[in-house]
């Protein structure tokens, strides 16, 4: 299938959400893909509290078989004031979890896995550095000692950064205002009972700060967050990356104030921090391309998918849902293109019209997190705010294409 | 409660690494802002411009590539299998 002038049909830069589930759809169809991938073992580079929408079961059934820790059925919002609980707001369903809370590196490691059964080649360890452009088109890659790799078509699912993106000119780097960044701590329980006690049920939990003692306002900040898996449980807040850099934040000394309430003494008292960590990620900037410097996300011989792509819901916090589904549709689109022997940006563009009429675009036309900052300090108006994220059918699980 | 201190837990940082971010001290005004998002605490202003101090507790994150307003910054990635690696990610 493939001739001489080229090693691949396919090359993913980037064995994650979206990268994996590219190589894999790819390999399924006949494809010869290669995913190169900067870390040791896929998956160990990602920071999240994270938790898998039931969005992503719909659209791939197979993940079922993943290592997930918990379902949440509900997500349960504390609002504080004047550092004690104010009120508590459920919202919950009872037919079925709508997401569950999983460990990145495990969770991505199995779509590496998948990939490779697939028939994808996994290169790790590599770092793509360069892209080789030739007449215009993106040929293939160059890796970190030197080797070059062609291909008639290239994926960017490098995550927020997007050297890849950047050197194949498709996007620039994002600004600072359509990004947080979060410090996540992962904590660990005594016992899997213990966990379960002091979250009262299978939520997911929320703290919403009412006179800003904590933290900046709803908006600028994003929530405490408690996302619990099995015995042990994320905890951490994101911050927009330009008010952290105009005016900057110590994060541990919130931390340090929060783990003095009694709400916290109480339940979570038990807990032992195992690990802290950090990373940005895209949010805010919706579908406003011109604003992520990316009027498009294919070019002649490149792909772009995930949040290399901005592909961010900006209300729910959640990425993992419309990157999986980018890399399907990259793939897809992929696949027609090699099948065609046409990889130019006129047949590649299909990708972008595909992700445009999907959910994808859905998810980035609401600004509802960002939207939050108008409620700052009208502590009726927040709560109502954030009720209505929280109660949309698409974070329910409820949305279908 | 045990709390985050100076200690950074849960993580592991395999040497080899390389000098995968540089500053340009031509084009630094020592604003600050790359030292303010640096949660690894590994970039000090120096003499009025903006230098890093070490790579171990960097975690790659980018933050201060992404707010340096003069392009001072140059980022890429470790060397492949090095830098940090997240256990509880």
């Amino acid at each position: 299938m493939v001739d001489g002038k080229f090693d691949y049909d396919l090359i993913v830069v980037g064995a994650s959400f979206a990268g994996c589930v590219a190589g894999k759809i790819a390999a399924e169809k006949g494809l010869k893909t290669l995913i190169v991938e900067r870390s040791y073992k896929p998956g160990e580079k990602i920071v999240s509290g994270t938790g898998l929408p039931i969005l992503v079961f719909q659209d791939f059934p197979w993940v079922a078989e993943a290592p997930l820790e918990r379902p949440w059925f509900g997500v349960v919002s504390h609002f504080l004031r004047d550092g004690k609980i104010e009120v508590t707001v459920k919202v919950e369903r009872y037919d079925f979890p709508f997401c569950y809370g999983i460990y990145c590196q495990p969770f991505v490691e199995f779509l590496a896995r998948k990939a490779v059964e697939a028939g994808a080649e996994l290169k790790t360890s590599t770092v793509a550095v360069d892209v080789i452009k030739e007449d215009g088109f993106i040929r293939g890659i160059i890796t970190d000692s030197g080797e070059k790799f062609r291909s008639k078509i290239v994926i960017a699912a490098d995550g927020v950064w997007s050297l890849i993106g950047i050197k194949a000119g498709i996007r620039k780097k994002f600004s600072p205002s359509d990004m947080m960044h979060g410090l996540w701590l992962d904590f660990e329980m005594p016992s899997e009972k213990d966990l379960d006690e002091a979250l009262g049920g299978n939520y997911f939990i929320t703290f919403w700060d009412l006179d800003g003692k904590f933290v900046p306002p709803p908006g600028i900040s994003g929530y405490f967050g408690i996302f619990p898996y099995k015995k042990s449980f994320h905890f951490g807040i994101g911050v927009s990356v330009s008010f952290l850099a105009e005016v900057g934040l110590n994060f541990e000394d919130i931390y340090r104030k929060f783990f003095e309430l009694d709400y916290w003494r109480k339940n979570f008292g038990k807990a032992k921090l195992r690990a802290k960590m950090w990373r940005p990620y895209p949010i805010y900037g919706g579908l406003d391309r011109e604003q992520k410097g990316m009027d498009k996300t294919y070019g002649n011989g490149i792909l772009i998918a995930g949040d290399a792509a901005g592909f961010e819901a900006s209300s729910q916090g959640d990425g993992i849902h419309t990157a999986m589904l980018s890399g399907k549709m990259a793939a897809e689109v992929a696949v027609e293109a090699v099948s065609k022997g046409d990889y130019s940006a006129g047949m590649l563009k299909k990708y972008e019209e595909l992700w445009k009429s999907s959910i994808i675009a859905r998810r980035l036309k609401d600004y509802g997190r960002k939207n939050l900052i108008q409620y700052a300090g009208n502590p009726v108006l927040m709560k109502r705010g954030i009720l209505e994220i929280y109660s949309m059918p698409v974070f329910l699980g409820l949305d279908v294409l | 409660m045990s709390m985050v201190e100076e200690k950074i837990l849960g993580v592991e940082w395999v040497p080899g690494t390389g000098t995968f971010i540089t500053i340009n001290s031509e084009l630094c005004t020592g604003c600050g802002r790359c030292v303010r998002v640096c949660l690894g605490r590994c970039i000090k202003i120096r003499e009025g411009k903006a230098v890093i101090e070490n790579f171990e507790t960097c975690f790659e994150c980018g933050v201060c590539w992404f707010v340096c307003p003069e392009n001072a910054i140059r980022f890429s990635w470790p060397k492949g299998g090095t830098g940090v690696r997240i256990m509880y990610g």
